[in-house]
């Protein structure tokens, strides 16, 4: 299956978009998550039952609207190239292994898109998962799951300073920065309210 | 009626093709073609959005159907059959 994968990627010249649909849509999974842990534990008082419902809801509503969105932009894109080689080879290309490709590629960027964004949410709530299950405290789930978001992030950082070949360190802070400004934007929210 | 001994060993194609797939991943589906043994690719022109190459296949009793197929369903062009070589 994942051979099937690369081949299509390759074949309709996209093997940059799922991988970018991936990281944007992890980052936003675990941004969500980390807001709405933040948000109930310092600006009010939800319990843990209440912020599983709310990351969950929130990550299906991500997931559904990541795929449908990305499916429509790069179905779109993808005929553009179509377009583009029928014309350049005078021929159309309907039935091609090319034409089919450059369809399945929009598929594929569209559940990538999808399925970044829940599985990097979902990791970082898991904690919440086990409070409601009964095996922590509400205490050491919200710092395990703060951990674990700000790591994700931090993962991300550094998978992003391989692609761009440059200092790994470097993009992981960078990336575990973003996380820490939504932690002092929510504290000085906590402060003023 | 006696069989037809003859078989297609080598043929030359003038083909037009799209930049992707690259001329490994085209030559690889060629070589998948029944009766192919060997697939050399040339490229003699290159412009804006498409290749010209000079692909010669050989092999024994290649199926010239499959293969006008395969090169039709990798978004290509057989432009010429430039040179043909027939076994008895």
């Amino acid at each position: 299956m994942f051979k099937r994968f690369k081949r299509v990627l390759r074949y309709s010249d996209s093997a940059e978009y799922p991988r970018r649909y991936a990281v944007m849509n992890a980052f936003d999974g675990v941004i969500t998550i980390l807001g709405i842990i933040l948000g109930s534990k310092l600006l009010g008082s939800a319990e843990a039952g209440q912020i599983v419902a709310a990351g969950v809801g929130a990550l299906i509503a991500m997931g559904i609207s990541g795929a449908s969105g990305t499916y429509i932009t790069e179905m779109a894109e993808q005929e553009r190239k179509i377009k583009e080689l029928q014309d350049a080879m005078l021929t159309n290309l309907e039935g091609t292994i090319l034409v089919r490709a450059h369809r399945e590629a929009a598929v594929i960027s569209a559940l990538v898109d999808s399925a970044a964004a829940i599985l990097a949410g979902l990791l970082a709530i898991t904690p919440y998962f086990l409070t409601v299950a009964g095996y922590l405290s509400e205490m050491i789930a919200f710092y395990s799951s703060l951990i674990i978001s700000l790591s994700l992030l931090f993962i991300l950082g550094v998978f992003l300073g391989k692609v761009a070949s440059q200092s790994l360190l470097f993009s992981g802070l960078k990336a575990l920065g973003i996380g820490c400004l939504t932690l002092l934007f929510l504290l000085l929210l906590n402060l003023i309210l | 009626m006696s069989e037809d001994p003859s078989s297609l060993s080598r043929v030359v194609l003038d083909i037009l093709k799209p930049h992707i797939p690259t001329l490994v991943d085209f030559c690889k589906e060629i070589s998948k073609v029944k009766g192919v043994k060997k697939v050399n690719g040339l490229v003699v022109e290159v412009d804006a959005e498409t290749d010209s190459i000079k692909l010669t296949v050989e092999g024994k009793d290649i199926d010239f159907e499959e293969l006008e197929s395969t090169v039709k369903k990798l978004g290509a062009a057989i432009h010429s059959v430039d040179e043909v070589l027939i076994e008895g």
